[in-house]
């Protein structure tokens, strides 16, 4: 589906009531309203226009087969959930097959490096276990600094973005990230990740 | 642990605080929308301003200019002449059975180009009536003369000390003759009244008007202007109370842009 410059008039509970009517008007809406987004979370994973394109129409799919019987409270979230995961699998269905080039790969990267030091022993770990602790951590941080290591490390954004996001400077949201990195590692070392 | 691990960790986020940031980023996308707005906005007032102000400004200019071109718009804005305006030979009320037979004399005599609705080219006669107990009766032009003709000549005389002095010498000559209902007479006094000041238009046609403005250039080239030095127009005509006319002369260009005075 191509990037419509178009933009929907309608709010994110008219659209969600369009899918409950299964009125098929829902998914160009949701397009026209939210598609870029939904493009750039793609992209951010994958690197590739074409593939991107694709994952965020087969994210419409999903939408379109869950609602109802969902009745998403927030739209926005759930569609960039959804995106993001079928950009996941398909980001691990060809990073199996060769290393690919995207802001995620560099964002993992960033934090694989601190998190795993060469000067400890790893231990086992679930990812539903440190998704547990890294969502323990992200409530104790600050709003600002929760913002800028979701934009970073789930959502794969540049450093650039982020800081327009909270309204900062690149060098500031690099630092902070740096910070909350080496802090998240402490609590891991604490957990007994590291031994 | 593996960057696998570490990717799926990532989606065990808690989705409120997904929200959180789609929400602060839906939130800048509308603040940027609004800042783009607003700046469309702010362009497109400019653009109707621009287009508002250019053509105000230009009627004013245009106003401004017909102001100057235009002696009495050809009759209503000369200063002390009032918007009375009477072509020659029209019949207006008079009290008076006395014809004028005397001089009157021309402060101006203006020669205009006039663009625009009234497009052409004018002399205009201002002119102090002196005379006293005398009435113009405008109906009464038409019984005077022989006709309804209103010859009309020219002629340019430098004189010295005296300006009705005999030193003076014809510079050139040019009739003008046309008929009365093609003139126009404006009294700056009420219909009837012989006291104050009169404008008479003419029209003439370009040839008359290029003459007119060469003889004119040249009279200055001739070191005519001066302090004692001046310009003659001797008004004459068939009506007998019109003559002998003494004029200084102000020439308004085509452009009106330039006013030059020989006096």
């Amino acid at each position: 589906m191509a990037i419509n410059n178009q933009r929907s008039n309608l709010s994110d509970e008219e659209i969600i009531e369009m899918y409950w009517n299964r009125n098929e008007n829902a998914i160009v809406e949701t397009d026209l309203k939210h598609g870029k987004w939904l493009f750039k979370i793609a992209y951010n994973a994958l690197g590739n226009s074409q593939l991107s394109d694709d994952c965020k129409n087969d994210a419409y799919f999903d939408v379109w087969n869950s609602i109802p019987p969902m009745r998403p409270k927030s739209f926005t979230g759930f569609l960039s959930t959804v995106v993001r995961r079928k950009a996941i699998n398909k980001f691990k269905e060809l990073h199996a097959k060769s290393r690919i080039s995207s802001s995620l790969v560099i964002c993992i990267e960033e934090l694989y490096d601190t998190l795993a030091s060469n000067d400890t022993v790893e231990g086992a770990i679930e990812a539903s276990e440190l998704g547990v602790i890294i969502n323990d951590y992200l409530k104790q941080v600050s709003r600002k600094n929760r913002m800028m290591f979701v934009g970073r490390y789930y959502f794969a954004e540049s450093i650039n973005d982020i800081a327009k996001l909270v309204d900062s400077t690149p060098s500031s949201v690099y630092k902070a990230l740096c910070k909350m990195r080496n802090e998240l590692k402490i609590i891991l070392q604490g957990k007994g990740v590291f031994l | 642990m593996n960057r696998e691990t570490l990717t799926d960790a990532t989606e065990y986020i808690d989705g409120n605080v997904i929200n959180e940031y789609v929400q602060l980023k839906s939130c800048l996308s509308c603040k940027e929308r609004s800042a783009r707005i607003i700046w469309s906005k702010k362009l497109i007032a400019a653009v109707i301003c621009v287009a508002l102000i250019v053509p105000i400004i230009t009627v004013v200019l245009i106003l401004n200019l017909s102001d100057k071109v235009i002696p009495g718009g050809i009759f209503g804005q000369s200063p002390g002449i009032e918007n009375y305006a009477f072509k020659l030979g029209e019949t207006c009320s008079s009290t008076t059975s006395q014809y004028p037979d005397s001089e009157i004399t021309v402060n101006d005599v203006v020669i205009t180009n006039i663009i625009g609705e009234n497009h052409g080219y004018y002399i205009v006669f201002y002119a102090d009536i002196k005379t006293e107990n005398y009435s113009i009766v405008t109906e009464d032009i038409t019984q005077h003369g022989n006709s309804d003709t209103l010859r009309v000549s020219f002629s340019m005389l430098k004189w010295w000390e005296d300006p009705r002095a005999n030193d003076s010498f014809s510079l050139f000559e040019k009739e003008l003759s046309q008929s009365l209902s093609e003139a126009q007479l404006i009294i700056d006094d009420r219909p009837g009244e012989m006291n104050g000041k009169i404008a008479l238009v003419f029209s003439i046609d370009e040839l008359s008007f290029g003459m007119i403005k060469s003889k004119t250039d040249e009279s200055a080239y001739q070191n005519l202007t001066g302090k004692y030095a001046g310009v003659q127009y001797c008004l004459e005509t068939n009506i007998s109370w019109y003559k002998n006319v003494d004029a200084h002369f102000v020439f308004y260009t085509t452009d009106a842009s330039y006013v030059e005075s020989i006096n």
